[in-house]
């Protein structure tokens, strides 16, 4: 048994306003233009540069968002919108930004299951027994 | 259990000895074959007890009561203790975050009426009467994670639950009302009647300050419906753990069937 963790402590690097807005404006324009997506990823290895941060680690973040809001917008489930926000984060896109992104799934009936989950979130997101309720913690590990 | 709910629970239960000490797994015989079968019988360095939940006759009804099972382990330990859900991975050690709290539990639950049914609403026993001390306004407390320090006190907390649970077979329209306020709020409840302040070790489950905890919680439902999702959250989490995987003795053990990253 050891004493010390590294687990959960706060390693995300300070990036500038302009670079969060181009990540913003990155994943905005790979979400309306995918075809645009290898170009604007050379781009953002070069912000990177100038700004030392760790490009690989944020590519890969940044395919786990891709992912997870593709299996949103196929399936709707609150849940899987929840942890859409939580590497949105992650991806140093913050929640007011994110809500800009207007994702809106596939699935018409989850629309209005998002809405009214929405509506009733404050309850609902701390109980145990809600539907709404996600993952604890899943910025530890990355979701 | 799918693949992403043994991982966690693998990994639970060696992130715990890592870095909180022994830990032991209370489950029936279905729970240890399953266990046997998939090679995890080491697992718990604290062993595997099958006796406390076999060799019980309390007349709960498991069907309401599904999770029962947790209190009666709760019971046969020795406080104090922690109870962990095999859901939920401690990422740090936790002795400073417990050591001056007589109950210590995850976070505060709102008190949802569709979920925390007014005491009209919920299913009691033949002859049942709610005690008049009890404060119905007191927040639930989830216990996912349940420190408890002192024995008396969870006497208590246990015989004020199974007075509700047993002969309570009536069937609830959800299926977690009775549970809930048997295990959650009753826990509150009785914290509430003794004067003592519940912890709680995390403030908002879902606040991105959360350095503490992993708990799948709801996702389960996602996971179980959702290969992809399995398969994103299985690498994220094993990613999570790769140094000790790479370097931990421990997690080695476990390396070439579970802790490899899924393509």
């Amino acid at each position: 048994m050891n004493n010390t963790s590294d687990l959960g402590k706060d390693n995300t690097p300070a990036i500038s306003k302009a670079m969060r807005h181009y990540i913003f404006a990155f994943v905005q324009d790979s979400i309306n233009q995918p075809d645009n997506f290898e170009t604007n990823k050379k781009w953002l290895k070069g912000y990177c540069k100038n700004e030392e941060i760790n490009y690989p680690e944020l590519e890969s973040d940044l395919n786990v968002f891709f992912e997870l809001l593709e299996e949103y917008c196929r399936k709707g489930t609150p849940v899987l919108y929840r942890c859409l926000k939580l590497q949105s984060q992650k991806c140093f896109i913050d929640e007011e930004r994110f809500d800009l992104l207007k994702i809106i799934p596939d699935v018409h009936d989850s629309m209005t299951e998002i809405q009214n989950s929405s509506a009733r979130c404050q309850d609902k997101n701390t109980n145990s027994s809600s539907e709404g309720s996600g993952i604890v913690g899943g910025h530890i590990i990355g979701l | 259990m799918n693949e992403a709910e043994i991982l966690t629970m693998i990994i639970s239960a060696l992130m715990w000895q890592r870095y909180n000490g022994t830990i032991k797994l209370y489950t029936d015989n279905t729970g240890y074959a399953f266990i046997k079968k998939h090679d995890l019988l080491t697992l718990w360095d604290g062993g595997i007890d099958t006796e406390v939940l076999e060799n019980n006759s309390y007349p709960i009804d498991p069907e309401v009561f599904w999770a029962a099972g947790k209190l009666l382990a709760l019971e046969a330990h020795t406080c104090p203790c922690v109870m962990l859900d095999t859901d939920l991975i401690i990422v740090q050690p936790i002795y400073n975050l417990i050591k001056d709290s007589s109950i210590t539990a995850l976070h505060r639950e709102t008190l949802n009426t569709d979920v925390y049914l007014s005491p009209s609403l919920l299913k009691v026993p033949n002859g049942f009467k709610f005690p008049d001390y009890y404060n119905w306004k007191v927040l639930p407390s989830n216990t996912a994670f349940l420190y408890i320090e002192n024995e008396s006190f969870k006497i208590l907390y246990l015989n004020e639950s199974k007075q509700f649970m047993f002969h309570n077979t009536g069937k609830p329209q959800e299926l977690v009302s009775q549970m809930v306020f048997a295990e959650q709020r009753l826990l509150s409840i009785c914290a509430d009647y003794r004067g003592l302040p519940i912890s709680y070790l995390l403030t908002n489950p879902f606040s991105l300050s959360n350095d503490t905890v992993i708990h799948l919680w709801g996702f389960k439902s996602l996971l179980r419906t959702n290969e992809n999702v399995q398969a994103i959250y299985c690498r994220q989490l094993i990613k999570t753990v790769e140094k000790e995987i790479s370097t931990n003795p421990l997690f080695q053990h476990y390396r070439e069937r579970y802790l490899q990253i899924p393509k």
